[in-house]
Parts: structure tokens; C-alpha cells; sequence
């Protein structure tokens, strides 16, 4: 019996997370329904952290988790669901900027005075972008800086010719904060982005992740340094975070 | 009710990222390409001249790399005794991983070790794996972002037709 109780006790801890989110639905004037999860931390900086690919990815909730811990709110947001898009790279692009930059317009209505940091991996980098290039140039609405993780930003990508960055990787005009993995495609090819990214007005820190490959946190082959990597995603980003955050570190 | 109605909807819609293709490139002269040899020695593109040469960039983090490794190779034996050459041109790796990656996939062809990726922006190997087929005249004619099965029927012909072509 008290076996039992202690395994019970062990699967409710395991199931309770660190810090509890709470969902919460920003209706669009588009009349798209918005839910985000939403990691508080009373009057701390804001990480809007736009997902959606992969899904509900266990690692980001954690990261979430922890980085609220430390005092930096997090909204992790899955932006296909409300548009009932399929989880493929194609889907990011039919994510209206428009709903996007509302959304974003909202949250900072919401959150009045606070800094404001994006945060997309992948192809979701797109929408992070998207989102702060409409708010601003739209609504005149800024954020503090976007963090990028292995992000994808190539609109076509054709073998025997040189790929194009999609349209707003022109348009950019942010603090940003690039994590390129080592081993991947995008490391080769890291300086190539923060020229054209610079060109076009934005203040650009890349950072090398060693060891690591593309999605490392969520990879169904992930190595046992990529699984332990994903364990220390939060510490992973507050470096950056505070580059981009500066002197309204938490 | 909404995320569970996407999440289905995502699933019953997801499929593969789309199949990799050799595509027919239009034919412009290949990059240098003159590396060392993860057995010893250098290797150049310039001296296969009159040889038809599939280039494959790799990378030992690369699940697709591995995939398509062992087709390359049986590729490579089913063309063996004619003007055709196969070279796997690591990027990034040092020997130790190369030998590691090796050993999963053991091939016959020449591996050659770009460690510091200088040839991936001549030769735009923009992701990993990606070939480009050079002709008999080091012509770039082929080219393939993503891995495939080498030694499937109509790949072999098409590399047969560009062994086969008249000066």
C-alpha cells in the first residue's frame, strides 16, 4: 500500500508542471480566435513564443515553464490550430500577417509598458516576423527584439540556384538574437542571413549551438545530448533573452 | 473543441515533405572542387574530365545522408567498368565522425573532407544531402536537393544517357 501511494504521490509530480499555464483566447477583428498559453509573471518582460509546426512539444512547455519562473511572462502560441492548417512548412504562409500584427497589437494593449520579445523556430520564424513587420508598419506598434531559433526563413528553395529569403527577411527592422545549430544546413549559411538581415536594417547576434542539429528538442532521433540539450532549452535562450532585453532583464 | 478538430484535421492532411527529384539542370560548367581524401591523398574534379561524376554533399548528423549512402553504393557497383565516378564530399565532420558515419554506411567510392565547408557556397549545397551530376565534359547537368534511391530504374538510365552521350 504505501508503495502505492508513493508511486501515485511520483506520477502526480511528474504530471504537475513547474509552473501552471493558463489558456487564454484573444479574438481577432478577422474573428479568429487566438489561444495561447499563457506562463505569467507579474510586470516582467513578455516572450511571445510562436509555435505550431510540430505541434504541442513538450520541451517549449518546460522552457515556458522555467523562463516564467525567472520572471519573463511567456505566451506560447500555436498559430495553424485556429486556422485549421496541417502541421507542414507550407501552412505558415497562409497565417494572415494582417491577424498576425492584430494579435500582436493586442497583446502589447494588453501588456502595457512592458518589453516585448518574439520568439519563432523554424518555419515559425516567419510568423514572428510577419507579425512584428505588419504591427509596426500597419498599426505603428513596435516589440524589443526577436529571438530566432535554426530558423528557416527561404521562401524557394531550388537545387542549382540560389535560394530566396522570404519577402520578410527585406522588411525586418529588429533586435535579433540567431541560435544556429552546428550541425545543420543553416550554420553553413548562418552569415549569408545576417548580412541580408543587416542590409535591411536589423541588429543581428548569432550564436552557434554545438552539437546540436535543427529541432534537436523535439527530434524523433534525437541523441542523448540533444535530449539533455532540450532539458536546458530555458538557459539555452536566457542569454540571448537578456542580449535583446538589456537592462529590462528580470 | 477548435485545437482538436486542427490537430485532426493536421493529421489526416500531413504528409512526407514532398519526394526529392533529379532535376535536369541546364548544363554550365562545375565549380572547382579539389579536396583530401579520407584515404589519404587529394582528389580533383578537373582531372575526371571525359568521366561522368556524381558530386554528393553529406554530413554525418544527417539522417537522409545515411539513407541514401548504401544506394549510392550499390549505384557505383552497377556502373563499375564504366567512365563514371561517385565522390562523397563531407562537409563539416572531422575524420573520426566520417569513419563513424562510415561504418554504418560503408561505400567503395572516394569520401573527400571539406572540414571548414569551403566548397558548399560555389557548389550552392544548400541542404544536406545535395548532388549535382557533372558530364563527361564537367558540365553540371543534374542536380538534387534531398536524398533518393540511387539505384532505382530510371536514375540509373538517366546517368546511362549522359555516359552514353556523343561529345
Amino acid at each position: 500500500m504505501p508503495r502505492l501511494l508513493l508511486t501515485l504521490a511520483a506520477c502526480l509530480l511528474l504530471i504537475l508542471p513547474a509552473r501552471a499555464a493558463e489558456e487564454v483566447g484573444i479574438v481577432l477583428p478577422a474573428g479568429v480566435e487566438v489561444t495561447s498559453q499563457r506562463f505569467a509573471a507579474a510586470q516582467g518582460p513578455v516572450l511571445l513564443w510562436f509555435t505550431g509546426q510540430y505541434g504541442d512539444v513538450e520541451a517549449e512547455r518546460n522552457a515556458a515553464a522555467a523562463l516564467a519562473a525567472r520572471g519573463v511572462e511567456v505566451w506560447l502560441t500555436d498559430w495553424l490550430a485556429p486556422y485549421f492548417l496541417p502541421q507542414l512548412p507550407g501552412s505558415m504562409a497562409k497565417v494572415p500577417a494582417r491577424d498576425l500584427g492584430d494579435w500582436l497589437a493586442a497583446l502589447r494593449q494588453r501588456l502595457p509598458g512592458r518589453t516585448v520579445v518574439l520568439l519563432g523556430s523554424a518555419h515559425t520564424a516567419d510568423l514572428a516576423l510577419r507579425a512584428a513587420r505588419d504591427a509596426r508598419e500597419r498599426l505603428g506598434v513596435g516589440v524589443d527584439g526577436a529571438l530566432l531559433l535554426f530558423p528557416l526563413l527561404y521562401r524557394d528553395i531550388e537545387v542549382g540556384a540560389e535560394p530566396e529569403y522570404a519577402p520578410v527577411v527585406d522588411a525586418t527592422r529588429l533586435k535579433l538574437a540567431v541560435l544556429v545549430p552546428r550541425s545543420s544546413a543553416g550554420y553553413w549559411w548562418r552569415e549569408r542571413l545576417k548580412a541580408r538581415l543587416e542590409a535591411a536594417g536589423s541588429q543581428v547576434s548569432l550564436t552557434v549551438l554545438p552539437g546540436l542539429r535543427d529541432g534537436f528538442y523535439r527530434r524523433s532521433d534525437a541523441t542523448e545530448g540533444e535530449v539533455a540539450a532540450g532539458g536546458r532549452l530555458a538557459e539555452m535562450l536566457w542569454q540571448p533573452l537578456q542580449d535583446l532585453m538589456g537592462d529590462k532583464t528580470p | 473543441m477548435k485545437t482538436l478538430f486542427a490537430m485532426f484535421l493536421a493529421l489526416c492532411l500531413a504528409t512526407p515533405a514532398l519526394a526529392a527529384e533529379l532535376k535536369d539542370l541546364p548544363a554550365k560548367p562545375a565549380a572547382p572542387l579539389a579536396l583530401p581524401a579520407l584515404a589519404g591523398g587529394s582528389v580533383d574534379l578537373a582531372q575526371l574530365r571525359g568521366k561522368v561524376v556524381l558530386v554528393n554533399f553529406w554530413a554525418a548528423w544527417c539522417p537522409p545522408c545515411l539513407k541514401e549512402m548504401p544506394s549510392m553504393n550499390r549505384l557505383a557497383q552497377r556502373l563499375a567498368g564504366r567512365p563514371f565516378v561517385i565522390l562523397g564530399v563531407n562537409a563539416g565532420d572531422d575524420a573520426e565522425a566520417v569513419r563513424a558515419f562510415l561504418k554504418k554506411a560503408p561505400v567503395d567510392f572516394p569520401i573527400l573532407l571539406d572540414e571548414e565547408g569551403r566548397t558548399l557556397k560555389s557548389w550552392q549545397a544548400f541542404v544536406f544531402p545535395t548532388s549535382y551530376v557533372v558530364d563527361r565534359q564537367g558540365r553540371v547537368r543534374m542536380g538534387l536537393f534531398g536524398s533518393i534511391e540511387w539505384d532505382e530504374a530510371e536514375t540509373v538510365a538517366r546517368i546511362e544517357a549522359l555516359i552514353d552521350e556523343k561529345h
